[in-house]
């Protein structure tokens, strides 16, 4: 028999997982269900989410980290990835003040410019040792 | 089989030494083909615009051919380590950080500073002007004047900006009396040349769709294709032929679109497949002349291959740094650089200082190996850690060793049934001395920047082996001044195949304690011009 995790049951696991706060939402009401069920099978095949229902017949996610770590590894790297792209958790990033954009581009960021008067170092530190200096007991 | 038109030169991979030789020869009149089993990567396959860049990282654009299984990609046979590459024009270039340092003069001479490692037959100073010749080739940007290597001529473009992670992290170095420098980097700080300048995205590690990086696709495809290159792409090579002198006379490979198998003649063959594609190539091409593979009567073809040292730190700070932003390699210290066997080990070695990550792969943690923890307390956890953090990779030179090798895989085959490269990696005894070092001065890092917690990963997995990311493809058909324990001369040329030349990290006898995309491109040149202007006018090709 081939189990499944029903959405109801995901949705727990997620919320689980990664409970909202006063900042974040939890995981369980993004929507996540439908991209973490492809990433765990992108990651560990299209067993993976029924060797987790499985592993929840008999434990609950406390037991699968103890017991069945690998298994625990993909089911947490599938959430923690999916969660950090939804728009609700980059906008609460933003929300601490943090100049996060989600995508990397076409924004990109604006560090300003190399400033030679402020960044150029200036502690004349570094040595080389030239070709002809290169020889047994010249360290 | 098919036979295309015949060219003068056939060069066999598209990647950064690849591009560099055909252009050269391209720009010189001659009648290149370059055959690349990869295709075009467009800005648009690439992940940066998508919320889904941090999961892409890991799956299609891995750096790892063995998780992202693409159709050009081939299998690595291999429990050692996770093999880097990339299978494209460009090659590894389309997904490297284009860190772009230079070898020191002693990395060339390691047989007269200890004899673990042999001295090239070629100095640093022979390779200098190429280094600063190629530069200007490729789009660059840094800082000149570093007092830890010898002087050097300009970047293309100024440094690029080290914003508030970069400052920090200087700092730290200050106080502790080392030696930091701007990253020497292959990246674009304003536009040049009709590409754009970095705008600091903070995508590196899955390459550039800007632009801005020099990615061989577009610092030199263009410009070779323009001056007339043939570039076939969907071309795997499956052998290189010979004549009964055992002239090389060109490459069977397999059309990938249309199934069909051609043979490309050429009269002067470069291979510039990678440290690990290019010895599989030559012990695929064994024949009744060649038993054990071409070029490979010394029984070299694939051994002494190198990666580098490797151990990094996760470095997390009560101080905002938002390293998410920018380029990923802020700053290069060669504190350590020169080799002193008071040490313990007889070789140097130098950090890399990474920016931080995004925030999935914050909570992943690849690099700390300590994923954040989960539940009630994850966001508080999250809140302290993100955009808190640095990176330093402490890479230094490992040194060559017979049995660090590449064979052919017994038993793994690619989509086309050809034998996958196996490959069998260990660290050598000093190299084990080194990277048990380099956890003191790291250690040291994390203290002077008044770190709250640090995670040292020395790649050791849970079964208690090392298995390095294997970033770097190096010496497994080295360059020497004697057949017996080398594979190409001083021009690269194999010594049993007088029209066969040798071009990629295979060719570095020694890896120095640098990334080697600037040194492979200046050997790529310093060939190039070589071939140009006296192997042309040799037999065959005059």
């Amino acid at each position: 028999v081939s189990l499944a995790l029903s959405d109801a049951t995901l949705e727990s696991l997620l919320g689980q997982l990664l409970p909202g706060d006063s900042a974040f939402p939890s995981a369980s009401i993004l929507g996540l269900a439908t991209t973490v069920r492809a990433r765990l099978a992108t990651l560990g095949g299209a067993d993976a989410e029924a060797r987790i229902a499985a592993a929840l017949l008999t434990g609950d996610l406390a037991a699968i980290e103890r017991d069945r770590p690998t298994l625990f590894d993909l089911l947490r790297r599938a959430v923690y990835l999916s969660y950090y792209e939804a728009p609700a958790v980059i906008a609460a990033i933003r929300g601490l003040g943090i100049d996060y954009r989600g995508a990397p581009q076409p924004r990109g960021y604006d560090l300003g410019r190399f400033d030679p008067a402020v960044d150029a170092p200036r502690h004349g530190r570094g040595r080389w040792k030239p070709t002809t200096e290169t020889r047994r007991g010249n360290a | 089989v098919a036979t295309p038109e015949p060219c003068d030169v056939l060069v066999i991979g598209a990647g950064a030494a690849g591009a560099m030789i055909t252009r050269v020869l391209a720009e010189a009149g001659i009648d290149v083909v370059c055959l690349e089993q990869g295709d075009w990567t467009t800005p648009a396959d690439r992940p940066h615009g998508g919320a889904d860049w941090e999961w892409r990282r890991l799956t299609d654009f891995s750096t790892e051919p063995n998780q992202r299984r693409r159709s050009a990609d081939y299998p690595v046979d291999t429990l050692d380590e996770h093999t880097l590459m990339w299978n494209a024009v460009g090659g590894s270039t389309a997904i490297y950080t284009a860190l772009w340092p230079r070898l020191r003069p002693s990395d060339f001479r390691k047989g007269d500073e200890h004899g673990l490692a042999p001295n090239w037959p070629i100095s640093y100073e022979e390779l200098a002007p190429c280094y600063d010749r190629v530069d200007l080739m490729v789009g660059t940007s840094g800082l000149v004047g570093d007092p830890a290597m010898p002087p050097r001529g300009p970047f293309a473009t100024p440094p690029l900006p080290l914003g508030k992670s970069g400052r920090y992290i200087a700092q730290a170095f200050d106080r502790l009396g080392w030696h930091w420098w701007p990253m020497p980097a292959a990246v674009l700080s304003e536009a040049w040349q009709g590409r754009p300048g970095c705008n600091h995205c903070g995508g590196c590690v899955s390459g550039c769709p800007r632009g801005a990086l020099a990615d061989a696709a577009v610092a030199l495809w263009p410009r070779a294709l323009a001056r007339g290159a043939r570039l076939v792409t969907g071309a795997r090579v499956e052998r290189i032929e010979t004549d009964a002198a055992g002239n090389a006379t060109g490459a069977v490979y397999l059309d990938q679109a249309s199934g069909e198998r051609r043979f490309q003649a050429a009269r002067l063959v470069v291979l510039s497949a990678n440290g690990v594609g290019t010895p599989r190539l030559l012990l695929l091409s064994d024949s009744a002349r060649f038993p054990r593979g071409l070029a490979n009567g010394s029984d070299q073809v694939g051994r002494n291959l190198m990666h580098h040292t490797l151990v990094s730190a996760e470095i997390w700070l009560d101080a905002r740094l938002d390293g998410f932003q920018g380029f990923v390699g802020a700053l290069i210290s060669s504190q350590f650089a020169e080799g002193d066997p008071a040490r313990g080990f007889v070789n140097g070695f130098n950090f890399n200082v990474a920016r931080g990550s995004g925030p999935g792969m914050t909570a992943v943690r690849t690099f700390a190996r300590r994923p954040a923890p989960w539940g009630a307390t994850h966001h508080a956890w999250f809140r302290r850690h993100f955009a808190h953090s640095f990176r330093v990779h402490a890479i230094g030179d490992d040194l060559p060793q017979a049995e660090n090798r590449v064979t052919l895989s017994p038993t793994l085959k690619n989509s086309s049934g050809l034998p996958a490269p196996r490959i069998a990696y260990k660290p050598h005894a000093e190299d084990w001395r080194q990277m048990a070092f380099m956890r003191g001065p790291l250690q040291q890092i994390a203290e002077a920047a008044g770190a709250f917690d640090i995670a040292i990963n020395d790649y050791v997995d849970a079964d208690g082996v090392y298995r390095t990311p294997a970033w770097h493809l190096l010496g497994t058909a080295r360059m020497g001044g004697d057949p017996a324990t080398s594979v190409i001369d001083r021009w690269h040329r194999a010594w049993e195949v007088p029209n066969l030349y040798i071009v990629d990290g295979s060719s570095m006898p020694t890896g120095g304690v640098v990334n080697p995309t600037a040194t492979i491109s200046a050997l790529a040149l310093r060939a190039a011009e070589h071939i140009r202007d006296v192997a042309a006018r040799e037999p065959p090709l005059a």
